[in-house]
């Protein structure tokens, strides 16, 4: 890795280093000692309510542990039955928005009149706001008053007044809102991959006869792959974080069916004040992600390494067709 | 001529604009019915619809009084803003020696700002909760509830994220301009401010606006800290009109308020868009 200047200088001392200090400075007050502080509070209590038991028998503090996460809380959810809930809504979620995105994308990326304009409406559903978007569900969805129980009546799906906000429904009104909210992000960073495609690899197989078909089949689809893999965990991961739309959209009505981890996290928190188990579920929250979220890194990291290469062979070439 | 334009088709021309019209179709109904809804009496919204014959802008006016909108949109332009300043100051001069020097903390900060983006923010809500009500309890003062405090922590996300999409920014960044003004005998601060600011606009213009969103749309760090922030303002109208037990929702009210509180965000973005989308891929995409 070249860090341009930086090498010619490496040897000298540079008061510019001291630039990146109050970034840092801040970063670890706002992050670091938070996360420390998390994984301590998460430990104290559990220690502090059963102490002797911690010290008869170690593994006494783990099954303490396990009954946090498994008796339901305020909420009346248990903190593993809403991390059920909430990998249900994030992969869902993405699975559902994926033909979406990848639609839209191949739909937008040929010349055409208007495509500018298209390619901005696409985006709308993710830029406005959440709390709005969720406060419009929450409307939409309304039994008998609501536009969707109507819509649904009129094409003969459901009847009137089939209750969208309470119950098993909820779930599903809140994942078609989460769809209908997020898919332009997948649509966004296939768009990034499709344009990374050389031009020339397309107009040769044109050129050689091949059709949108066997275009998409052998060129396109084989270099978005790692991409979408890209987009899979991150859509996943943003997903299982979205604490807005659960909470705006059904008031203080909120049906178990929609108590993700992060809601069930912040009523244990801030209404059943048990601040030690809130601590512990967070921190398996982290653990939880920890997974996608080093997958992610690492696609990120042979992304970079791949663009890296193509840019090799781009610039050997420039040099050959310039000797 | 003709197969090298129609060469980037990728699914067959009918499919595609029957498609691209649905789309469109789906992305509008739900606008178009935040709209009518706005414009639609109190009175016809609580039954359940909207009256294309009576659209009206009463509820533009009549949403002031009804909730405290004005005073929720002043907090969250002052605390978006400040945070998303604050961010972008601190981060622009994160990224510099990031990208362009060599240090021992180098990697360990690049990889902590990096990993920092997918935390789930309540694992951070809750511990910056204990400390804020701490040091409240130390210093006398009351924080949760403060402007400084909610800007603080919503620099938690805005200042990670500013410092990654200008260290992106500036590694695609050729050196030798700066180079230039260091042989001429520029230091490098003067090269900073003079050479390497002024061609950061873009990416410091895409961080602004980033972390400001993380402000203006977030509700759950609000609503813990006690923030009346437009989002949790029209959140708690929304509840209370849900509880009114047999008084009318002022449902057009609310619709109208949600509406003027997203137009501003719609706007920035879709002005931005060709910036901030770039900007949105290279963050995603820097996992260095």
């Amino acid at each position: 890795m070249s860090t341009g200047i930086g090498r010619a200088r490496a040897r000298r001392r540079e008061p510019a280093v001291w630039l990146a200090a109050p970034g840092a400075l801040f970063f670890v007050v706002l992050v670091g000692i938070p996360l420390l502080i998390v994984i301590w509070t998460s430990l104290l209590n559990i220690n502090a309510s059963d102490i002797a038991h911690w010290a008869t028998a170690p593994f006494g503090a783990m099954a303490n542990y396990a009954d946090g996460l498994m008796k339901p809380s305020v909420t009346g959810v248990s903190v593993l039955d809403s991390v059920w809930i909430s990998i249900k809504f994030s992969v869902l979620s993405t699975v559902f928005g994926t033909p979406i995105a990848f639609f839209a994308a191949l739909s937008v990326h040929h010349a055409f009149r208007g495509r500018a304009l298209l390619r901005s409406l696409y985006l709308v559903p993710y830029v406005i706001p959440g709390f709005v978007i969720a406060l419009l569900a929450q409307l939409a969805f309304q039994d008998h008053t609501g536009a969707v129980d109507h819509l649904l009546a009129a094409l003969h799906l459901a009847n009137v007044g089939t209750y969208w906000l309470i119950g098993g429904n909820a779930f599903w009104a809140m994942t078609f809102t989460e769809v209908w909210e997020v898919w332009p992000f997948i649509y966004l960073l296939l768009l990034a991959g499709l344009q990374s495609i050389p031009k020339e690899q397309l107009e040769a197989a044109t050129v050689d006869g091949a059709d949108w078909w066997p275009r998409l089949r052998y060129i396109v689809i084989p270099q978005l792959k790692g991409i979408y893999a890209l987009a899979f965990a991150l859509s996943t991961l943003f997903h299982f974080g979205n604490f807005t739309l659960p909470y705006v959209m059904f008031g203080n009505t909120r049906p178990s069916s929609v108590v993700t981890l992060p809601i069930n996290i912040y009523y244990i928190a801030f209404q059943g004040f048990g601040f030690g188990i809130a601590s512990a579920t967070a921190v398996f929250n982290v653990a939880l992600l920890a997974v996608p979220a080093s997958v992610y890194l690492w696609m990120a990291r042979r992304a970079r390494a791949r663009e890296a290469r193509q840019e090799r062979v781009r610039q050997a070439r420039v040099q050959e067709a310039g000797a | 001529m003709r197969k090298s334009h129609s060469a980037h088709r990728l699914l067959p021309p009918v499919f595609s604009r029957v498609g691209a019209a649905c789309l469109v179709v789906f992305i509008a109904v739900p606008v178009l019915y935040l709209i009518a809804l706005a414009l639609s009496p109190n009175s016809t919204v609580a039954l359940g619809g909207t009256d294309f014959q009576h659209w009206t802008t009463s509820n533009f006016t009549s949403m002031w009084s009804a909730a405290a909108v004005a005073q929720g949109l002043l907090n969250s332009v002052i605390i978006a803003g400040t945070s998303a300043a604050l961010a972008v100051v601190l981060g622009v001069c994160a990224a510099y020696p990031l990208a362009r020097l060599r240090f021992r903390a180098r990697k360990p900060l690049l990889y902590s700002l990096l990993g920092s983006q997918s935390l789930p923010q309540l694992s951070l809500l809750l511990p910056l909760y204990i400390m804020l009500a701490g040091l409240q309890g130390i210093l006398g003062v009351h924080l949760i509830g403060s402007y400084p405090a909610i800007i603080a922590v919503y620099m938690t996300f805005g200042l990670p994220l500013a410092t990654v999409v200008c260290f992106t920014y500036l590694r695609s960044m050729p050196t030798d301009l700066e180079e230039a003004a260091l042989t001429d005998g520029c230091t490098r601060f003067g090269a900073l401010r003079r050479v390497v600011a002024p061609l950061m606009a873009p990416a410091m213009v895409v961080s602004l606006v980033l972390a400001f969103l993380v402000g203006w749309n977030d509700v759950l760090f609000a609503s813990a800290l006690q923030n009346q922030t437009i989002a949790v303002t029209l959140e708690q109208f929304g509840v209370a009109q849900g509880e009114g037990f047999g008084a009318q929702p002022l449902y057009g009210d609310l619709m109208a308020a949600a509406l003027v509180s997203a137009v501003p965000v719609v706007v920035l973005y879709l002005a931005f868009q060709r910036h901030l989308v770039h900007g949105l891929a290279a963050g995603a995409l820097s996992g260095t």
